[in-house]
């Protein structure tokens, strides 16, 4: 029984190394706006919905291009925690973004819901390429 | 050694008055979009606002949308302790992006009131002076965006105050 004990020991030291990853349900917020929701989301249509439909449905943007074209909006989510062997712990964050272009007339073009993991910014989603 | 096979859900019950005890925390009657706006925002409920008059009361917009017709601001609620007078809430106007409320960080949000405090608050509220009034001071601050849409008359047509930030 001891010896079956030990090489189970043995497997999950060889596989965790010294690290723990516990996964999360998205909770928590990270000093961002709050999580849009997708009921939020839904009346924004692309071809119908307005500039100022879109700003009185989700408030200010986080990020405003020169000349008023794209809306960036952007949330944090805790999806994580792990742990590294002997005091090193911390959350895993993702980042969500929801970008929004207008045409000449104020009305949506187009707008897309982006996510990635990890310590984002909007550096790293690079908007320009859009 | 029962109580081993029990212990899994000891942890669970331990987890479960923590979420209890978080939840029972976010009382959010006092930061409610219905209630800021009865509070501290009564007069865009009037008729015949002006661009004029909001812009006296509210200072410059934190953004101005489609030449002027639609201001954005960024509100901050907020209860800091001063000195002699005990807690006081605040609806402070930010043109700076500040930090989301934490209240794990303490020191995070000393940045948070130190930043949304650079600009003038719109109003205060403290115990020493209206006990009623402290009954509503806040659990908790939050983040608003006031929306304001104007006409071609620089009336107030339509407005909305979205909770942003915890």
């Amino acid at each position: 029984m001891i010896i079956r004990w030990l090489y189970f020991a043995v497997f999950i030291f060889s596989v965790l190394n010294g690290c723990i990853y516990i996964p999360t349900p998205e909770h928590g917020d990270l000093g961002t706006r709050d999580r849009l929701e997708k009921t939020t989301l839904d009346p924004i249509l692309a071809g119908k919905t307005t500039r100022e439909e879109v700003l009185l449905q989700l408030g200010e943007p986080d990020f405003v291009d020169g000349e008023d074209r794209i809306f960036v909006y952007h949330w944090s989510m805790v999806v994580g925690y792990f742990y590294i062997w002997p005091d090193w712990e911390g959350i895993i964050p993702r980042q969500h973004f929801f970008l929004i272009e207008f045409d000449d007339h104020g009305n949506v073009k187009r707008y897309e819901l982006k996510e990635f993991g990890g310590i984002g910014s909007l550096d790293k989603l690079d908007h320009d390429r859009w | 050694m029962r109580w081993i096979r029990s212990f899994p859900l000891l942890i669970v019950l331990i987890a479960a008055l923590g979420c209890a005890y978080t939840l029972k925390d976010l009382d959010e009657t006092y930061i409610a979009e219905s209630f800021v706006l009865g509070r501290w925002l009564t007069f865009i409920r009037g008729d015949s606002v002006s661009k004029d008059e909001v812009i006296q009361l509210l200072g410059r917009p934190t953004e101005v949308f489609e030449e002027g017709r639609i201001l954005i601001y960024r509100l901050i609620l907020a209860e800091e302790e001063i000195k002699d007078k005990g807690p006081y809430s605040f609806l402070w106007r930010s043109e700076y992006p500040v930090p989301a409320f934490n209240d794990k960080i303490p020191t995070h949000n000393k940045i948070r009131n130190k930043l949304a405090s650079q600009d003038d608050a719109l109003g205060a509220v403290g115990r020493r002076y209206d006990w009623k009034l402290y009954l509503q001071i806040l659990g908790r601050q939050a983040e608003y965006s006031l929306v304001l849409v104007f006409d071609e008359r620089a009336t107030l047509r339509r407005y909305r105050l979205l909770r942003v930030k915890p």
